[in-house]
């Protein structure tokens, strides 16, 4: 494909952050491509770079080195050229509280000199033509959210970003706002949306990118990248600690959930009762389940667990590799 | 041009300029009334007390003015030759007046000259905190993120702020000025004590306002540039308050060789249209150190190249600095 087959292309993007204990790494030669069209989810864990990766796309921090285009353009160089063309929410709806929805939406509208009753099509479009004269202050979470994607529609994008949107949100909402992304692919937009939980970006988007610790471990199709990872075992048992031994020395892969363990990589149930029965260790619950991002993260890397503070040994007993970045992640 | 104008309608949306405007209307009217106060003619009762003190004066001074007028003239003869120069103890002005009995009222002649410049500093510290939270509000929610995803040209952003602030704070400025002079007038016209107020004095009281009107565009387009570098009002405003009232304070009285180089110093010899300071100058002589106090002008052009160079400074840093920063 050439380069205006993608919507947003980076090549060894790089950004380090100034701390108090040194410099600290928050995206790492990143190499991300999202094709022009449909919905491709940004994956990864708290702190693992996406909203740095998207403030840089968009031109709010600057990075260390490597390149990055949007529909071709360099960034940030070109970026005045450009931004008509995407609109993007990074990490909260942000606003004037004490303004209005609409008041809000009017200034940014005139900024961009976009035609008049422009507005009102982006308030009516998200529902919420008849709070716009409302202070922004008084919008639940929800109203907020459609104020910003409403905000983005006032330049009639070809590339929507949207950074953890249905963070905070109810069932509801969640609902809503996909509904809004898919729509918005089948215009013809791309849709760039980030995420730190898997279900939610699976079910939407065509294409993903997964990223652990500012670096790139997987991207393509859906179906490709997560394809059947997503299944793992959970496993009730009286001795958690003894039964994890076990199963570790058979060559799975396991980590403690509170009370239960998640078996990855082992898709037969059957398999698990009689490994933990032939030890001595009776099962109390075996079910198969839906997993998150961490399963595929645990297969993408071979690391057990995605915090900083694990303890243990990966299956084998050889050193384990690093865990991916959900350290420091407090924003 | 077109970021201006949406940044003046920003303006003109926030509550923030009403309320300072409401308190700019509070403190004027708290002046206007202690004018009215300083103002009033004495009462009935203060003018009799007066009276009696006057007439009790003037009769020890019928008895004794004549040897008292004779002991100043001779004092003051051997303190010229003591000096080497003339002195003046202003021995024709020792009969007693009526009115050094009375409460001092200020003719509306010096509360226009020297207490309207202090008057002045009202307007221009509210322009400050308008120019500081127009920046440093968006930067401290984030808005400016929302708006740079628009408007990703952070010169033209940033300049238009600035801009924007300053050409609010010319009109806001101009109306409580406006309402001070015209407040104490009308207190001193109610009085019936205008007394006959030259052209070349309300010549001097428009200048004044004047250059208070341009210190205030000034100073909150130097308020948003400190919003920018700053990014939270209050340590904003914190830093400038602290700056000038107390480590300008605590210079001016350790090294008094300093104060041309204080801001309010400049500020306001150019509100005044110059001031002036003492320093001490000391020598050695026969006798040991000899010290004289020496009166030093500060002049409104001194004080504007000061001040113009300052808020240059200011502006260009803010901008540079906004270029290149990472904005949250
Ligand atoms: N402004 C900042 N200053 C310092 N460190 C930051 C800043 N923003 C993000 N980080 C760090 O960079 C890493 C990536 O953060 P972020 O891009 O927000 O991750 P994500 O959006 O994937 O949760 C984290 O370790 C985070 O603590
Ligand atoms: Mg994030």
């Amino acid at each position: 494909m050439g380069q205006t087959d993608y919507a947003i292309v980076t090549r060894e993007l790089r950004k380090t952050y100034r701390g108090a204990r040194g410099r600290h790494v928050a995206v790492d030669s990143l190499d991300l491509r999202v094709p022009v069209g449909g919905v491709h989810g940004f994956l990864g864990p708290n702190g693992s770079g996406k909203t740095t990766t998207i403030r840089m796309l968009l031109g709010l921090v600057r990075a260390d080195s490597g390149r990055m285009r949007i529909f071709g353009q360099h960034v940030p160089e070109q970026l005045p050229e450009v931004v008509g063309r995407v609109g993007a929410i990074v990490e909260s709806p942000k606003f004037f509280p004490s303004f209005t929805g609409r008041t809000n939406l009017d200034l940014l509208a005139r900024a961009i000199d976009a035609p008049r009753g422009r507005v009102d099509e982006v308030l009516e479009a998200t529902g919420l033509r008849e709070r716009g004269a409302d202070r922004y202050r008084g919008y639940s979470l929800g109203m907020k959210q459609r104020l910003a994607i409403a905000a983005t529609l006032l330049k009639q994008p070809d590339l929507l970003i949207f950074d953890e949107p249905t963070n905070g949100l109810d069932p509801a909402g969640i609902h809503e706002i996909r509904g809004t992304m898919r729509r918005l692919a089948d215009e013809g937009r791309t849709v760039l949306v980030s995420s730190h939980i898997l279900a939610e970006v699976e079910q939407v988007a065509d294409t993903v990118s997964i990223i652990g610790r500012g670096r790139l471990l997987a991207t393509g199709p859906v179906a490709d990248v997560i394809g059947d990872r997503t299944a793992a075992v959970r496993v009730g048992v009286a001795e958690p600690e003894r039964a994890r031994q076990v199963l570790e020395t058979a060559g799975l892969l396991v980590r403690v959930e509170g009370q239960h363990l998640m078996v990855d990589g082992e898709r037969d149930p059957a398999r698990i009762s009689w490994l933990l029965g032939t030890n001595g260790l009776w099962v109390n619950e075996l079910a198969p389940v839906r997993v998150g991002l961490e399963s595929v993260f645990l297969e993408l890397t071979g690391s057990t667990t995605l915090g900083a503070d694990d303890s243990g040994t990966s299956p084998g007993g050889e050193p384990r590799s690093p865990s991916l970045g959900t350290e420091g992640g407090a924003r | 041009m077109r970021l201006l104008g949406v940044e003046l309608r920003r303006l003109a949306a926030r509550r923030l300029i009403v309320l300072v405007l409401l308190g700019g209307l509070a403190a004027t009217v708290l002046i206007v009334v202690g004018a009215w106060f300083s103002a009033q003619p004495p009462t009935e009762a203060q003018l009799a007390e007066a009276q009696t003190m006057y007439e009790q004066e003037l009769e020890y001074w019928e008895q004794n003015g004549e040897q008292m007028v004779t002991d100043c003239l001779e004092s003051e003869e051997v303190d010229s030759e003591l000096e080497g120069e003339d002195v003046d103890y202003g021995c024709d002005q020792m009969a007693p007046q009526l009115e050094w009995f009375l409460p001092y009222s200020p003719p509306l002649e010096e509360v226009f000259t020297s207490n309207l410049t202090t008057m002045a500093f009202l307007p221009v510290m509210l322009m400050l905190i308008i120019g500081v939270t127009v920046t440093a509000a968006e930067l401290s929610t984030g808005t400016m993120s929302t708006w740079l995803t628009f408007v990703p040209r952070r010169t033209r952003v940033v300049l238009s702020k600035i801009t924007a602030s300053a050409l609010v704070a010319v009109p806001l400025t101009a109306l409580i000025m406006a309402l001070v002079v015209g407040g104490l007038y009308g207190v001193y016209a109610f009085h019936g004590t205008t007394g006959t107020i030259s052209v070349g004095l309300w010549t001097e009281v428009v200048w004044i306002a004047l250059r208070t009107i341009a210190l205030g565009a000034v100073t909150a387009a130097v308020g948003s540039a400190l919003g920018v570098l700053l990014r939270h009002t209050a340590v904003a405003l914190g830093l400038v308050f602290v700056w000038s009232v107390v480590v300008e304070q605590i210079l001016r009285g350790t090294a008094p060789g300093l104060q041309p180089y204080l801001l309010s110093m400049n500020l306001i010899a150019w509100v005044q249209g110059g001031t002036s300071y003492w320093i001490n100058e000391c020598r050695d002589s026969a006798d040991g150190v000899l010290c004289e106090g020496i009166e030093r002008t500060l002049s409104m052009g001194a004080a504007s190249i000061y001040l113009g160079v300052g808020t240059v400074v200011v502006l260009l840093l803010a901008t540079l600095v906004f270029r290149r920063r990472d904005v949250g």
